[in-house]
């Protein structure tokens, strides 16, 4: 009500002489840098067109076809794919493993990633190269880091197995990889090692740019260590963390190689995400329609999952800055 | 209220504090009075904000003793000591509202949610912020700011209120303000103000004493009349007033200061060597026994600031009625209020206890 008394006000006072054809004036200058500006961004929209549009288009588009994949004919048959997906409990299973995944491996990877950031913000020794070693998961290739992964997990002679028997904690060897609820263990575990540095990161960046009154402040008003973490830091973090969690989500959630490489999707489809079925559906069985309706299910349920997202932050009462 | 003074009171005992190889803060006897407003004044990296957060607990004396209260508070947690500290830089937790601000320190001590908002809601008033009490802190001005960081302070009554220049981040018209603001806010809550600054204005119009350091000393503790009037040493003389005192080296010849450029009689014990110093008010212009060509003139509006350059090759500043019709290149004759001058030890730099009686004509 005030802000309108307000701009109402700035209309009253608009400075007396100003006709009509003065703020229809358009700068010649204008127009030229407008021209310029799509000359500019042409490219970039061309390039969207060819690897986003298209593929997502045609994905929609072959959905709705019954395809095979080596000849890639077939023909139309409507609905009928997202039909059956509907009636079979592998998509749902996967789809329930998907979120399972997502969400473990997400909340192991910010919980590790803000302690991680959190400790290399201290000052202590070899602080430098703790930053630059904490890196090294993010870096190592996906087929390296699980390749090196399944030979520690190994039933037979994986070090792991020994450690634990060596110190106690197991009696028998334990079948990491080949049998549930160990094998989503294992997926959850290893993509939170892979994944968490990029949370470090993020973190550690916006730490250093905490006020260190702030924390004074809040100690001379009497909070102690925890008070300081959840009425200083995680506050200022918060910003941040919005962005990587919807990152990091989106990424976890489409994660393939990972779990292809170390479990395959199985036992059996134990550990089978979406993206794998969509992978199992277009080269295994050979179905690139079926293969199409899985990506595009997919899509949806990540888009609802962002607008819930965001419903939640907006309802949470704070404007993103 | 007795009770309420003798816990405000505050002493710093021998106190030192080293960073690294820097020795900030030496040897450190200060005596607070409970309910007083001390002013902590000088340069930047005189000690004076490493003794304030010394004082709240944020710094570790290297050695000495800090106590509230009477009581010994170097093993005490900030949280601990019943002290408030305003930042320069306000340090308002940005996600918190308002009233959410000023109410923290009231949570942190497990106050009960209802008296909370009482005091929330008492403090607000009495530094009118109550319609801002449901905003964050982005959307208010500095000076708003400055005043819920105030409140913040204020909502717990603490035995001691610490301010680290409250008012440096704020324009000259808000300052000024402000200004008047603590001073009536002191009088309403009668504790005792432990304030930080550089700026001799705000020292010289808020305290009930001023402690002046430089190079982690303490030079001189004092009402602001005794610190302008009896400057201890030369860096005091040199440090509080604006413009600043002038001051000539010269020798004690035949009961008189001497300079090529002024005679002044003296009465008393002196040293050989001296340093007079004249502050720009204690000089008489258009009459007396010296003359001196000036060397520039700057119109304040309702006075003029001139200097002239005198011989000796030293350069006087002199403050002069606007109205008197001044100009660069010109002779000008002057004296000086001998009564008002004060004299220095030059070796030490201290304040010797003579007096000027009378300027003498100088010998041609």
């Amino acid at each position: 009500m005030a802000q309108r008394g307000a701009s109402a006000a700035r209309e009253a006072m608009a400075v007396p002489g100003l006709t009509a054809a003065d703020r229809a004036a358009v700068n010649p200058l204008d127009r030229g840098y407008a021209l310029l500006g799509m000359v500019l961004i042409a490219p970039t929209v061309l390039i969207f067109c060819a690897v986003i549009v298209y593929p997502l288009v045609s994905a929609i588009y072959l959905s709705l076809f019954s395809i095979f994949t080596p000849t890639l004919s077939g023909s139309f048959v409507g609905f009928r794919n997202y039909a059956e997906l509907a009636n079979s409990p592998e998509f749902w299973r996967s789809l329930l493993n998907n979120l399972i995944w997502t969400v473990l491996t997400l909340t192991l990877q910010v919980v590790l990633g803000i302690a991680a950031a959190l400790m290399l913000n201290q000052a202590m020794v070899f602080r430098s190269l703790a930053r630059s070693l904490i890196l090294f998961p993010y870096f190592v290739s996906t087929v390296v880091a699980v390749l090196v992964w399944r030979w520690l997990f190994n039933d037979l002679y994986g070090v792991l197995n020994h450690l634990m028997m060596w110190a106690g904690i197991l009696d028998m060897p334990l079948d990491w990889l080949g049998a549930m609820p160990n094998a989503m263990v294992s997926v959850v575990l290893v993509g939170a090692w892979k994944y968490f540095p990029f949370v470090v990161i993020a973190v550690l960046a916006r730490l250093q740019t905490i006020p260190e009154t702030l924390y004074e402040a809040a100690t001379i008003d009497g909070a102690g260590a925890w008070g300081r973490f959840t009425d200083v830091t995680l506050p200022q973090l918060r910003d941040v963390l919005v962005v990587v969690v919807l990152l990091r989500a989106i990424w976890d959630f489409k994660e393939f190689d990972l779990i292809y490489l170390l479990t395959g999707g199985g036992p059996i489809i134990g550990t089978q995400t979406l993206p794998l079925m969509v992978y199992k559906e277009a080269f295994g069985l050979n179905e690139m329609g079926r293969a199409s309706a899985v990506a595009v299910a997919m899509m949806l349920v990540m888009l609802v999952f962002m607008l819930v997202y965001f419903r939640v932050l907006r309802a949470r009462g704070e404007e993103p800055r | 209220m007795d009770a309420r003074r003798a816990e405000g009171e505050v002493r710093f005992e021998k106190v030192r504090k080293v960073f690294g190889t820097n020795l900030v803060v030496r040897e450190l006897d200060l005596l607070i009075r409970g309910g007083e407003f001390l002013s902590l004044l000088g340069p930047s990296g005189c000690g004076k904000t490493t003794s304030l957060r010394m004082l709240a607990g944020l710094e570790f004396p290297t050695s000495g003793t800090i106590s509230i209260g009477g009581r010994v508070v170097n093993e005490v947690a900030p949280g601990a000591r019943d002290v408030a500290m305003v930042f320069q830089s306000y340090a308002l937790y940005p996600h918190m509202t308002v009233a959410e601000n000023i109410a923290y320190p009231l949570k942190k001590r497990g106050v009960p949610r209802a008296e909370r908002e009482e005091r929330v809601k008492r403090a607000a008033e009495s530094l009118h912020l109550t319609e801002l009490l449901p905003r964050k802190p982005r959307q208010l001005s500095g000076g708003q700011q400055q005043r819920v960081a105030l409140g913040r302070a204020l909502v717990r009554d603490p035995r001691v209120f610490l301010l680290d220049e409250p008012l440096s981040n704020l324009d000259a018209k808000l300052r000024a303000h402000m200004r008047a603001e603590l001073i009536e806010l002191h009088q309403r809550v009668g504790r005792t103000f432990v304030y930080v600054t550089h700026d001799q204005l705000e020292a010289m119009t808020m305290s009930d004493r001023i402690a002046v350091m430089h190079e982690g000393v303490l030079q001189q503790v004092g009402t602001p009349s005794e610190v302008y009037n009896r400057p201890a040493n030369l860096f005091v003389a040199g440090f509080i007033g604006a413009p600043t005192m002038n001051l000539l080296r010269g020798r004690a010849e035949n009961g008189a200061f001497a300079h090529p450029a002024v005679r002044v009689g003296l009465s008393g014990h002196v040293t050989p060597d001296l340093v007079l110093g004249l502050r720009p008010e204690d000089i008489v212009v258009g009459e007396g026994p010296f003359e001196s060509r000036i060397r520039l003139v700057e119109p304040h509006g309702h006075e003029q600031i001139a200097q002239l350059d005198i011989a000796g090759g030293d350069v006087l500043t002199i403050r002069a009625d606007a109205a008197l019709p001044l100009a660069a290149g010109e002779t000008l004759r002057w004296g000086v209020r001998a009564a008002r001058l004060h004299l220095f030890d030059a070796a030490s730099g201290l304040r010797l206890d003579a007096t000027c009686t009378a300027p003498q004509a100088l010998a041609a």
